[in-house]
C-alpha cells in the first residue's frame, strides 16, 4: 500500500490529477449507491385493516434487517403506508406494526415477495388485517361514553359540558396516563381532530346564522295566530294546522327553535279558547319531532346521517320525506283520537282585550328583514337541491347563504352571534371525540360485529331491529351521542349485508332516533323545552304524562316509517 | 290557607313608610295557581287594595338544553306572562278588584326580591304547592317566604 502510494506521488501532476478522478469513479460505480428517501429508493406499501375492514391508521409500520430498522412510517386515514428503505435487506423482508390498541404483528416476505422486491424495487403487500386487543383504555373510552349518556339523560350537567368533560378524560388519561401504563392510551390530539366532523359544524352554524335571523321575524308566531283566525273556534282544525305548521317549520328549521317559538303563542291561543294547552302542544311537540326528520337539515341526526353517509339533501327528499309524511298524517289522526274530549270542549269566546293582545304578540315583527330572510333561504333550498351537481355541499351552502343574509340585512353582527348556539356547536366537537374514541378502541366495531352477527345477512331484519331498537334507545338515551356511536355500525353492517349498499340503514337509523325522540319527554330537546315552557304558563307536562301519549304515537310512526322504507327500498 | 307573618324586627319599620297600597300576586297562572290567584283577588277585596299579578320569565329550565337561545325564549316567555297576566286582570277587574300586571325576566327569587325592593307592596301573595312540582316545592316557598320578609319586611301570604 505504501509503495502504491509513493508511486503515485512520483506521477506528473496533470497524470495524477487524471489517475485520481479514474479512481473515484470506479470507487463510486462498484460501492452500493446510497439510497435516499426518493423513487430510487426501495419501497415497502401496503393497507392495514381491523377485522371489520375498516382501516387502522396511526399504526407504526416498520421494515427490520437482522433486526434493524431500515424503514419506518406510520399508516395514514386510509390505513395505507409506504416506508422508503434505506436499503435492501439481505435475505428477506420482515414488517413490524405496532398499534396501541391492536396486537403487535408481524409479516415476514416470502421467496417470491424477496424476488419481486428485488426487481421492482417495490414490494406491495396485500391487505394486512390486525387482531384487536382490549386494553384499560378500551373500559375508560366505554365508561367515559356511558357516563356521558347518563350524565345527559340524568341532567346532572349541561349537555355540552358533559361532552367536553368526556373529551377531558379521555385526553388526560391519554397524556398523562400512558406514561404509566402504556395500556391507558385511548388517542392523542392529532388522531382526535380527525374524528371532527367539520361539515357537521358548518352546516350547523351556517343554518343557525339563518334560524337566528329568521326567529326575530315573528312569521311563526304570525302564522300560528293565522291559523287560530281561520279556525274560526273549531279546535280539531287549529290543531291539524298547527301540527302541520310546525312539522314544516321543524323540516326546515330546527326542532328546538321551531318548539322554542310554537309553544308560547300556541299557549295563549289555547288559553284564549279556554282549553287545556297540552291538548295543543303535545300534538305538536310530536309533530316537530317527526317532520324534522323530512329533510337533511330537519334534525342533528339527520345531519351526522347524511354527512356520514354521504346522503345529499335530495336522497332524504326521495327516501325519506313521503314516509314521513304518512307518519304524520297517521299523528294527526291519532292527535284527533286521543285529545277529541279537549277539542270539543274549546270556546273560542275572547274579550276584545285579550284578542288585541294576541294579535299584538303574534304580529310580524321584521317584515322587510323577513322578506330578504325568504329570499335567501329558498335560494338555499335550490342549492341544497341541485349542489350535489356542482359538488356544493350542504355546509357550504349553508355558510354561503347565511353570510349573504348577513351582508343583505347587516344586523348587529355580535346579536346574530350571540343567538348562536356555539354550545351546541362545542356538544359536537366533545361527541365526535368521545365517538372517535370507542372507534379507536375498537368498542364500536365489536358493536358492528355483535349486531351483524344477530342479523347475520337478513337485510329486512337488520332494517326493522335498527329502526326499533334506535326508536327505543332514543328514549332513554339522547339520540345526537346515539346516532353518532351507531354511524360506523351502520356503514359496517352496509358494507356486509347483501342489499344494504342503497343505504337504507342510515335511514331506519334516522327514523327511529328521530322518531323515538316521542317516547319520553327526555327522547328530545324539543320536548324540554316545550315542557320547561308550559310549566313557566303553569301547565306542567309531566314524564308520564308525556310518556302516556309520546310512547304510542312512537310506535305508530315509526311502525310507518318503516313500513314505508320496506316499500321504498 | 297558610298566613305566614314573620317579623323582621327594625327593618320592617323602616320599610313602613316606603309601603304602597298595593297586593302583589306573583303567580305564573294556570290550573294550579288557581287557588292563589283567587285568594289574591279575595284578600284585594277585603282590604279595598289594588292587586298586580307579577310574572317572572325565569329561563333556569333552558339550561340544560339550548342556553344560547335564552334571548329569543326570554322575549317569547315574556309576551306569553303578558297574555297570561291580562287574562288575570280581566278575571280581577270582573270581580270589582282594580288590577294591572308586571312582567320581569331573570331569575325567579332575584327578580322578585327586586321588585318588592322597589315597589314595596302592603302584601305579597304567594302560591304553595299541593305536591311536590319541581320549580315551586314547598320548602323552597317557605324559606323564600322567610327571606322576603326579613329582606323587604313585605308581609308574605302563602296560600
Amino acid at each position: 500500500m505504501e509503495y502504491l502510494y509513493a508511486s503515485l506521488l512520483r506521477l506528473p501532476r496533470p497524470v495524477l490529477s487524471v489517475t485520481i478522478v479514474a479512481i473515484m469513479a470506479v470507487v463510486l460505480l462498484v460501492m452500493p449507491a446510497p439510497l435516499t428517501a426518493g423513487e430510487d429508493a426501495p419501497t415497502v406499501e401496503g393497507r392495514l385493516l381491523d377485522p371489520q375492514g375498516e382501516p387502522v391508521s396511526g399504526a407504526h409500520v416498520s421494515v427490520l434487517d437482522n433486526g434493524e430498522s431500515i424503514g419506518e412510517a406510520e399508516s395514514n386515514p386510509d390505513g395505507s403506508f409506504l416506508i422508503d428503505l434505506e436499503h435492501l435487506p439481505e435475505q428477506s423482508v420482515l414488517v413490524h406494526i405496532r398499534h396501541a390498541h391492536f396486537h403487535d404483528q408481524e409479516w415476514r416476505s416470502t421467496p417470491e415477495a424477496f424476488q419481486a422486491l428485488q426487481d421492482d424495487n417495490n414490494l406491495y403487500l396485500s391487505d394486512l388485517t390486525m387482531e384487536r386487543r382490549v386494553t384499560i383504555g378500551f373500559w375508560v373510552a366505554t365508561l367515559t361514553f356511558v357516563g356521558l349518556l347518563v350524565l345527559i339523560a340524568m341532567e346532572r350537567l349541561h349537555n355540552t359540558l358533559s361532552a367536553l368533560l368526556g373529551m377531558a378524560v379521555i385526553f388526560l388519561v391519554s397524556y398523562i396516563g400512558a406514561p404509566i401504563n402504556p395500556d391507558l392510551f385511548i388517542l392523542d390530539f392529532e388522531r382526535a381532530l380527525q374524528y371532527i366532523n367539520f361539515e357537521v359544524f358548518f352546516l350547523v352554524l351556517g343554518m343557525m346564522i339563518v334560524i337566528s335571523i329568521v326567529e326575530e321575524t315573528g312569521i311563526f308566531q304570525w302564522l300560528s295566530y293565522l291559523a287560530y283566525r281561520i279556525s274560526r273556534g273549531r279546535v280539531w282544525l287549529l290543531s291539524i294546522v298547527l301540527m302541520c305548521l310546525t312539522a314544516v317549520a321543524s323540516a326546515l328549521l330546527d326542532n328546538v327553535t321551531t318548539m322554542l317559538l310554537m309553544t308560547p303563542i300556541s299557549l295563549q291561543i289555547a288559553l284564549a279558547l279556554h282549553m287545556n294547552p297540552m291538548a295543543l302542544l303535545l300534538p305538536e311537540v310530536l309533530a316537530s319531532n317527526v317532520g324534522g326528520i323530512a329533510t337533511l337539515i330537519g334534525t342533528p341526526t339527520n345531519i351526522l346521517i347524511g354527512s356520514y353517509a354521504g346522503l345529499s339533501f335530495n336522497d332524504f327528499l326521495i327516501n325519506l320525506t313521503p314516509g314521513v309524511l304518512l307518519a304524520q298524517a297517521a299523528l294527526i289522526v291519532y292527535a284527533q283520537i286521543v285529545f277529541r274530549k279537549e277539542y270539543r270542549a274549546g270556546s273560542s269566546a275572547i274579550s276584545p282585550t285579550l284578542a288585541a293582545k294576541l294579535a299584538e304578540n303574534a304580529r310580524i315583527t321584521r317584515p322587510v328583514v323577513l322578506r330578504k330572510a325568504g329570499v335567501v333561504f329558498v335560494g338555499m333550498l335550490v342549492l341544497f337541491a341541485i349542489g350535489e351537481r356542482f359538488h356544493l355541499t350542504p355546509a357550504v351552502t349553508a355558510l354561503i347563504g347565511s353570510i349573504l343574509l348577513l351582508v343583505w340585512i347587516q344586523p348587529d353582527v355580535d346579536e346574530i352571534m350571540s343567538a348562536v348556539d356555539w354550545t351546541t356547536l362545542l356538544f359536537f366537537i366533545g361527541l365526535f371525540v368521545c365517538v372517535g374514541a370507542l372507534e379507536e378502541v375498537g368498542l364500536i366495531g365489536q358493536i358492528a360485529v355483535l349486531l351483524g352477527n344477530l342479523v347475520s345477512e337478513r337485510l329486512v331484519l337488520a332494517v326493522a331491529l335498527m329502526t326499533y331498537a334506535a326508536a327505543f334507545l332514543s328514549i332513554v338515551v339522547a339520540n345526537i351521542p346515539f346516532t353518532a356511536a351507531m354511524l360506523p355500525v351502520m356503514a359496517y353492517l352496509t358494507r356486509t349485508i347483501p342489499g344494504a349498499t342503497n343505504n337504507v340503514l342510515f335511514y331506519a337509523l334516522s327514523v327511529g332516533a328521530a322518531m323515538g325522540g316521542n317516547g319520553s319527554l327526555i327522547g328530545a330537546s324539543a320536548n324540554l323545552v316545550t315542557a320547561g315552557i308550559a310549566e313557566r304558563a303553569g301547565y306542567p307536562i309531566k314524564y308520564k304524562t308525556f310518556m302516556r301519549y309520546g310512547l304510542p304515537s312512537m310506535v305508530i310512526t315509526v311502525t310507518i316509517g318503516l313500513v314505508w322504507l320496506f316499500i321504498r327500498f | 290557607m297558610n298566613r305566614a307573618n314573620h317579623n323582621s324586627g327594625n327593618k320592617n319599620e323602616k320599610r313602613a313608610s316606603h309601603i304602597s297600597g298595593t297586593i302583589v300576586c306573583a303567580t305564573r297562572g294556570g290550573e294550579g295557581s288557581e287557588p292563589t290567584i283567587q285568594g289574591a283577588i279575595e284578600l284585594a277585596q277585603e282590604r279595598e287594595l289594588r292587586l298586580t299579578f307579577l310574572y317572572i320569565a325565569d329561563l333556569e329550565f333552558m339550561k340544560h338544553t339550548t342556553m344560547g337561545r335564552t334571548g329569543r325564549a326570554g322575549e317569547e316567555l315574556r309576551k306569553m306572562g303578558e297574555f297570561i297576566m291580562l287574562t288575570l286582570v280581566e278575571r280581577a277587574q270582573q270581580a270589582g278588584v282594580e288590577a294591572d300586571f308586571a312582567v320581569r325576566q331573570g331569575h325567579f327569587r332575584e327578580e322578585l326580591l327586586g321588585y318588592l325592593e322597589e315597589t314595596h307592596p302592603a302584601v305579597l301573595v304567594l302560591g304553595t304547592p299541593q305536591k311536590d312540582t319541581g320549580f315551586f316545592d314547598q320548602s323552597r316557598i317557605s324559606s323564600l317566604a322567610q327571606e322576603i320578609e326579613e329582606q323587604t319586611g313585605v308581609p308574605v301570604k302563602l296560600v
